[in-house]
């Protein structure tokens, strides 16, 4: 939890929700919270101010925000509560709860360039439609600099496993060739 | 727009890998607008702003400011065609402006990769775009086709108004501009409770039914209010309002048949083009039966099939 405490402070998290009197603004308008009852954004602002540190980290709920900033819009102390959810999701993330779905999204992206690549159907469809050659995005070998630059083979294998693959890809490093 | 300078378009993975008719009918309409259009090259995912960016902050960022520094400084602003990535373009010029820690480790990364950010040109929404730079006057004049007595239910989505404090275009909980392009196409639009709603693809990987009920509560709302069809601005509402809506009414047992229009297909069926032309084939929920309704219960003097 030394980590995760870090993290918090780091990005200011306790200073940040401060302000907040848990008028539950945030939850009354979140279009989530209307069909999950387990998801309130308030819930989350609470356990930061009442240090809950492991509560945070396994509510495996934080990962239900859409990110859809109502709650941002909505707050009356203009608290960022959608930003705060996703430096939630970050420390979450750090400590090896990451969603399978949204590892693998980010694996895409760092591997190909994007979430997802065009079938042949779909080229041929561009062609038919006598739209222009598709640019094929980045250089692979700049994706793969921009990847170790990143540190993200450390990051992925602590986002899937919380870095228990091995001592040589320990949490933070950011290893350059 | 007498000028020849052209904006570099940014389409975003969805429309790259399986909304290819998107692209089609905003390009015919901001062709048939003589705005002139540039490839983009090299570019990445934007990356996507809710789960990528929840894995780690600062390797969205750096993604981000990558591909904003792809645009040439002197050119035109980027016209995006996707709400998601206009969010995540606003949000990371935001923070490196306001943040210096991030600011200087994005700048660190990126020397790593010999590229460098300065802010640019920036970004532009392409309904935005429409609105300030077109407006709804000059649209009506290009209709050659009103769609008189379509009416639309709008879904704005939720990253093209907020955060409201940094886009600045319209009234976050009560939209009303883009309404004013649909009208100006002859169409009506209705009113329907809880407008603003999310349509819940974000959260798509990480529970496939909850965000499958978050859209069909909308596309339910839309339906018992009178809504024909849907208008929307985002490739990723238009997967989940389109793609999805066939699974919505198995798993949800009530029927919604309620065909999907991208503002840019819209435009493009007012002013003329065909619905060949436009790809809207690709569309699952069949746009023709409604289409034919319309035209053949217009004058005779407008035929139905466009130019």
């Amino acid at each position: 939890m030394e980590v995760l405490k870090e993290f918090l402070e780091e990005h200011d998290l306790p200073r940040r929700a401060q302000a907040c009197y848990q008028c539950g603004s945030c939850a009354g308008g979140c279009p989530v919270g209307r069909l999950r009852w387990d998801f309130n954004p308030r819930r989350f602002i609470e356990m930061i101010l009442r240090g809950q540190l492991e509560e945070i980290v396994k509510d495996r709920t934080v990962w239900l925000c859409a990110y859809c900033l109502t709650c941002l819009e909505h707050c009356p102390q203009k608290i960022e509560v959608s930003e705060i959810m996703v430096q939630l999701k970050n420390a979450a993330a750090r400590m090896g709860c990451a969603p399978e779905s949204e590892a693998k999204k980010g694996g895409l992206i760092m591997g190909q360039g994007w979430t997802d690549v065009p079938a042949k159907r779909a080229l041929k469809k561009r062609e038919e439609l006598g739209l222009p050659n598709l640019d094929p995005g980045i250089d692979p070998a700049e994706l793969a600099d921009l990847s170790r630059t990143l540190g993200w083979p450390a990051k992925m294998d602590l986002f899937q496993n919380g870095g228990r693959s091995g001592p040589e890809t320990g949490p933070g490093e950011n290893k350059m060739e | 727009m007498s000028e020849n300078e052209s904006y570099p378009l940014y389409t975003g993975c969805l429309i790259r890998s399986r909304l290819p008719h998107l692209e089609k009918s905003a390009r015919m309409v901001f062709d048939r607008l003589g705005v002139k259009l540039s490839e983009l090259t090299g570019a990445t995912c934007c990356p996507e702003g809710v789960g990528f960016r929840g894995l780690d902050e600062e390797v969205w960022l750096t993604l981000a400011a990558r591909n904003l520094s792809l645009a040439d400084q002197s050119s035109r602003p980027m016209l995006t065609l996707c709400s998601g990535c206009y969010s995540t373009f606003r949000e990371c010029e935001h923070i490196l402006a306001e943040n210096k820690s991030l600011r200087e480790k994005v700048a660190r990364n990126l020397e790593n990769i010999n590229r460098q950010y300065s802010p640019g040109p920036g970004v532009e929404h392409f309904a935005r775009f429409l609105y300030e730079k077109v407006g709804a006057p000059a649209l009506t004049e290009l209709v050659s086709r009103p769609l008189r007595g379509l009416k639309t239910a709008f879904h704005q989505g939720c990253h093209f108004l907020r955060p409201s404090h940094l886009i600045d275009f319209d009234d976050p909980d009560h939209p009303t501009k883009l309404e004013e392009l649909i009208r100006a196409l002859g169409a009506e639009t209705i009113d329907y409770p809880r407008k603003m709603l999310c349509c819940g693809l974000t959260i798509a990987g990480v529970d496939p039914d909850l965000s499958l009920r978050m859209g069909f509560e909308k596309m339910k709302l839309m339906k018992d209010c009178g809504a024909q069809a849907v208008v929307l601005i985002c490739p990723a509402c238009m997967l989940q309002f389109d793609l999805n809506q066939r699974r919505m009414e198995q798993v949800f047992g009530r029927e919604l048949s309620l065909p999907v229009f991208y503002l840019t297909e819209l435009i493009g069926l007012a002013m003329g083009e065909s619905a060949d032309s436009l790809g809207l084939a690709l569309h699952r929920t069949d746009v023709r039966p409604l289409l034919d309704s319309l035209w053949n219960t217009e004058s005779a003097a407008e035929p139905p099939g466009g130019k």
